[in-house]
């Protein structure tokens, strides 16, 4: 790994962990939150679909790193989501081009409805408590989220350090 | 294939915690430290708040100690038994529950002054009320033991039903009795072999008629609750005891009849370290973790070489904020009082009622409107005469390890009645924004209670 690649990946670091500090601050708004879009989610799918396949399990593991500092789910749900994301983008981008601004938005809001789904269902594994998420708050989350992506994902390719992390050398 | 194991793994551990593992993958994310301060930034916006908030914390700080000292001070005046019931000699000993040990729902585990010696098999009361025995002394502890409830399933009491103006019957009480139509979290003691008495209400006191012996005997006459009698299906009468104590989770403070001590004195009391600044310890909030569904909590950066338990209570100022839900090397992960599942038992200066009540453990449920706290409470045995609703202002109460008696939590309307009710709490003071916080790391260092 070159020294640009490191340097690269740190500074992958950084932006996920503004995006997640700024999604923790933005979730303080209580029931309206629903409407608020997942950045993390918005910039993990939107490098995923673009990033070098055999480099997508450091991804997940590098964006779990600055959600597990911002987040209140124990580490190894937050990896267990993260690593359920790549497997995800990995066995799509098989059969279809995700970068492509519509697949990777709609990629981004089954994201965005399974995690708000998964860390319901840690929470009630782990203390049999939390509300069942209802169909209209993971159709909030994921259409937010996905609208996010599908206006934005491009920019997010192109942020700082980005380049060097999304060479397109594999699709598949 | 390697990629779904790994992932099969993470789930199965994610919903099932084993904690050895959960320890170890929270200390290898320690670099998540480093990484909340990357974002300090966007921290730093709210700084004006968190000084302010610290401010206001600070000016009400000894207003609200004041009170809370004051309250626990009113705990111990009323779980002293009255005069009467205690046999001329013996020794009042004060104590403190500590934990109740996750399985072992029938046991409390107790803290008394180091240096008193007790013995097993003395009698344990709450005020008039009988709630047990003391089952064990720790050899390796100084002032600590375990204490077997009258709920216990092998536990049995001689008792009496005490009838004004006629012939006492007597039986024998321990255990639980649970019938289907009970509500959740009704609480009944069996009775066992019940004379052939016709009173079918009345107060059922300890009366070790069986020749229980001395220690045994020091309890005749506190009270193990009241006689209840109903018909159930197929017209068959079941009787069984009611305890007026809330005895599933509203015992924090108890007292031990125990043998005098040539020369001693007749009560031993306990203090409540609560307050004592050496049971702290300070730290910086990395970051507030809020997240979908309504989850919240902070991170918290510790100062290495220090250890913090899991389920410490964190607090600001006097207020209570959540509690440690994991400790790493050098951060801890916590959830607030917002974070839903989060189970309190609470003390409660209720309006109108002479001395503070248990009311038991509540349930966090999320945040309710204006910032209020929603909790489902499960009221055993209600408040007062039962009817109507009162104002009350909410402490934490005993029984869990870490969390100290007497931090604020809020202030709320609290139904009189048993059942179990939605109840929302206005916190005293607003910590969202709070960038410095207190853990719990009690007497010594050592996170216990």
């Amino acid at each position: 790994m070159s020294l640009s690649h490191i340097g690269a990946w740190l500074v992958a670091l950084v932006w996920f962990a503004w995006a997640s500090a700024i999604d923790t601050q933005l979730m303080l708004g209580g029931e309206t939150s629903y409407w608020v879009p997942s950045l993390g989610v918005a910039l993990l799918v939107a490098w995923a679909v673009r990033m070098e396949v055999g480099t997508l399990w450091a991804l997940a593991c590098l964006a779990a790193l600055a959600k597990v500092s911002f987040s209140v789910e124990p580490p190894v749900a937050i990896l267990a989501g993260n690593l359920a994301v790549v497997m995800l983008v990995r066995f799509g981008r098989r059969s279809f081009d995700l970068s492509r601004p519509l697949a990777r938005s709609l990629v981004a809001g089954v994201v965005a409805g399974g995690w708000l789904f998964w860390t319901w269902l840690v929470l009630y594994a782990r203390h049999g408590e939390g509300a069942h998420p209802s169909w209209e708050v993971l159709m909030q989350a994921a259409t937010s989220t996905g609208l996010l992506t599908l206006f934005l994902g491009g920019v997010f390719a192109k942020l700082p350090g980005a380049r060097v992390l999304l060479a397109r050398r594999s699709l598949r | 294939m390697s990629a779904l194991i790994a992932l099969g793994s993470l789930t199965a551990l994610s919903l099932r915690p084993i904690p050895l593992v959960e320890r170890g993958v929270e200390q290898l994310f320690a670099p998540a430290r480093l990484v909340a301060e990357v974002a300090a930034p966007i921290r730093w916006l709210s700084w004006d708040d968190a000084v302010e908030a610290a401010g206001t914390v600070e000016r009400g700080r000894r207003e609200v100690v004041s009170e809370a000292r004051e309250l626990l001070e009113d705990e111990r005046r009323s779980v002293r038994p009255p005069e009467h019931l205690i046999p001329a000699g013996l020794r009042m000993v004060h104590a403190e529950v500590v934990e109740r040990v996750r399985g072992e729902e029938d046991r409390l585990v107790i803290r008394w002054a180091e240096g008193t010696q007790l013995e097993a098999g003395i009698p344990v009361v709450v005020g008039e009320h009988y709630v047990g025995r003391l089952s064990r002394v720790d050899p390796d502890e100084p002032g600590r033991g375990q204490v077997e409830l009258v709920t216990g399933r092998d536990f049995r009491a001689g008792a009496q039903l005490y009838v004004p103006g006629s012939a006492r019957g007597e039986l024998i009480v321990g255990g639980l009795l649970r019938h289907r139509g009970d509500v959740d979290g009704g609480l009944f003691l069996a009775i066992h072999s019940p004379g052939a008495w016709k009173q079918r209400e009345g107060m059922v006191r300890v009366f070790e008629w069986l020749g229980e012996g001395r220690a045994g005997a020091w309890a005749d006459g506190f009270l193990l609750g009241e006689l209840v009698s109903e018909i159930i299906e197929g017209g068959d009468e079941l009787m069984r005891v009611r305890p007026l104590r809330d005895l599933a989770s509203g015992l924090y403070r108890v007292v031990l009849l125990a043998p005098p001590e040539e020369g001693g004195v007749s009560e031993v009391d306990l203090d409540a370290p609560t307050y004592d600044p050496s049971c702290w310890l300070g730290a910086s909030v990395l970051t507030r973790c809020t997240s979908a569904r309504g989850r919240d909590g902070l991170r918290l950066a510790l100062s290495s070489g220090v250890k913090v338990r899991e389920g410490s209570a964190v607090a600001f100022g006097p207020h209570l904020l959540g509690r440690v839900e994991t400790a790493g090397a050098v951060t801890a992960r916590v959830r607030t009082l917002s974070d839903p599942g989060l189970v309190l038992p609470l003390l409660a200066r209720v309006e109108g009622e002479e001395h503070p009540v248990a009311i038991g453990r509540v349930t966090t449920e999320g945040l309710g409107p204006d910032g209020a706290l929603k909790v489902r409470w499960e009221s055993m045995v209600g408040i007062g005469d039962g009817e109507g609703v009162a104002p009350a202002r909410l402490f934490t109460g005993g029984g869990v390890l870490g969390v100290p008696r007497g931090l604020l939590v809020g202030d709320a309307i609290l139904p009189r009645s048993v059942g179990v009710h939605e109840v929302l709490i206005q916190p005293g003071t607003d910590a969202s924004n709070c960038q410095w916080a207190d853990v719990w790391i009690g007497p010594g260092g050592g996170a216990g209670s």
